[in-house]
């Protein structure tokens, strides 16, 4: 656990630093990965800056909605720099909301967009865990197993470490390495990113087991492991569907398909 | 019915098996694997009972965490030689003359690592009316694992930690938002 990382007279929060390291690497393989999706690259990274922007707008504002009598007396503090001053889920529904406007003005394919940042996703929640091990949040449950570490006051399940192995494999598994031409002739849109939501479900599932923190259902069932399944049904029968499809080429890759092959 | 291709029905048996292994692993894990963590335990991050101490004000005033139980409480440690630290003080001042009623501001002075009596000038040249401790001996810092300055502990009334951030300065709005949060724990 090292939540703040010092150089010189500073003291960086390593959680945070991770986070952007995360959407950096991301921002990284959306360059180099979004052609393979028939997908401009630029059209993807500007996406991503008025998301992560109109992002972090939103959760100021969603911020002083929940406490608008904390900016009675000074208003300016609306402009404060302090990231502690953000609602999450405000955000994510903000970025969310503008990167579907975005995507339906540019008439930006669904499916294709989506795995053409499925790369980025699963680097981001290989950030996510390491964010988690550095601060000592999403910590497990105590064992007796000869790996558990010393944390809090108890031997534990050291879950942050299954978080990052499981996301890295993830991560490994989902990394396009098939050419743009290849992709167009064997895979649906849709099916690299509903593989994605579908292991990171199935991950977080398993993983929920060893969480100490949680919330609980009838005071035995995980809501997050409940939540992780329904995820995976529905990501499951999606891929289903996304498979049964007929592929879709590029238009200017349809010259040389085959001519047996399933051209919509 | 329409007819499904053999990769189809072998689509459909694997989605189904998956879903049932895994929803045989919720059962599994929640009646074998999950324990209740021990509310009680003692560890400063967020979740956990604080750890208590006993420390003197300037005034030779002896302050226990524990008694301060009944009210939520924002623990801020700070030292004189560090800018965040000073430049949030005023808006914990302002907090406290404000909610006094609603919430208890304790400063811990890193007194190991400050100059006391600089940072006894400081708070009287600030006005600052809120309880400070010094921790001379280091011991409460190291107990609450401080490695950053300021580093503010948000606790509940009954000695729970809701919130820790590291680093400032606090911005008034923010510590309003966190006395709101705080009183509304149950």
């Amino acid at each position: 656990m090292f939540p703040v990382l010092r150089i010189g007279p500073l003291a960086l929060q390593t959680p945070g630093l991770l986070i952007l390291l995360g959407i950096w690497v991301g921002m990284i393989l959306i360059e180099k990965f979004a052609e393979r999706f028939s997908i401009s690259s630029k059209r993807l990274e500007s996406l991503t800056l008025w998301s992560l922007l109109s992002g972090v707008l939103g959760a100021r504002l969603f911020y002083f909605l929940r406490f608008p009598q904390a900016f009675w007396a000074n208003p300016l503090d609306i402009l404060s720099l302090s990231p502690f001053l953000l609602d999450f889920q405000g955000g994510i529904a903000v970025a969310l909301t503008v990167a579907l406007i975005y995507g339906q003005k540019h008439k930006m394919p669904f499916w294709a967009t989506l795995d053409a940042f499925t790369p980025s996703f699963a680097v981001f929640a290989v950030s996510l865990g390491l964010a988690r091990f550095a601060s000592g949040n999403g910590y497990g449950i105590e064992t007796h197993l000869p790996w558990g570490v010393e944390l809090w006051g108890a031997v534990r399940h050291p879950v942050q470490v299954y978080e990052v192995l499981l996301t890295l494999l993830i991560f490994y598994t989902v990394l396009p390495v098939r050419s743009r031409e290849e992709i167009s002739k064997r895979q649906n849109s849709g099916v690299l990113f509903l593989k994605f939501v579908a292991l990171i479900a199935a991950a977080n599932l398993f993983l929920e087991t060893f969480r100490a923190e949680g919330v609980r259902l009838f005071g035995m069932v995980r809501a997050e492991q409940i939540t992780a399944w329904l995820v995976l049904a529905l990501s499951l029968w999606l891929l289903g569907r996304r498979q049964r499809v007929a592929i879709e080429i590029p238009t200017e890759l349809k010259q040389g398909v085959d001519s047996g092959s399933k051209v919509v | 019915m329409k007819n499904l291709s053999k990769t189809d029905k072998y689509w459909n048996i694997f989605v189904f098996i998956t879903l049932v292994l895994a929803a045989g692993w919720i059962v599994f894990t929640s009646l074998f694997f999950l324990k209740e963590e021990n509310k009680a335990s003692v560890a400063p991050i967020t979740g956990f009972q604080a750890p208590d101490f006993q420390l003197n004000t300037e005034d030779g005033q002896s302050i226990r965490l524990a008694t301060l139980q009944g009210k939520p409480v924002i623990l801020n440690f700070w030292a004189s030689w560090c800018l965040p630290c000073k430049s949030e003080m005023p808006a914990l001042e302002k907090v406290h003359q404000q909610y006094v009623d609603r919430v208890v501001i304790l400063g811990v002075n890193v007194t190991i690592n400050d100059h006391l009596p600089v940072a006894s000038r400081f708070l009287q040249e600030n006005m600052i009316t809120f309880p400070v401790v010094w921790d001379v001996e280091g011991s409460t810092t190291s107990r609450y694992g401080v490695s950053a300055l300021p580093t503010t502990f948000f606790l509940d009334r009954y000695g729970r930690i809701q919130n820790v951030i590291i680093g400032g300065p606090m911005s008034e709005a923010l510590l309003i938002a966190e006395v709101e949060k705080l009183s509304k724990v149950e």
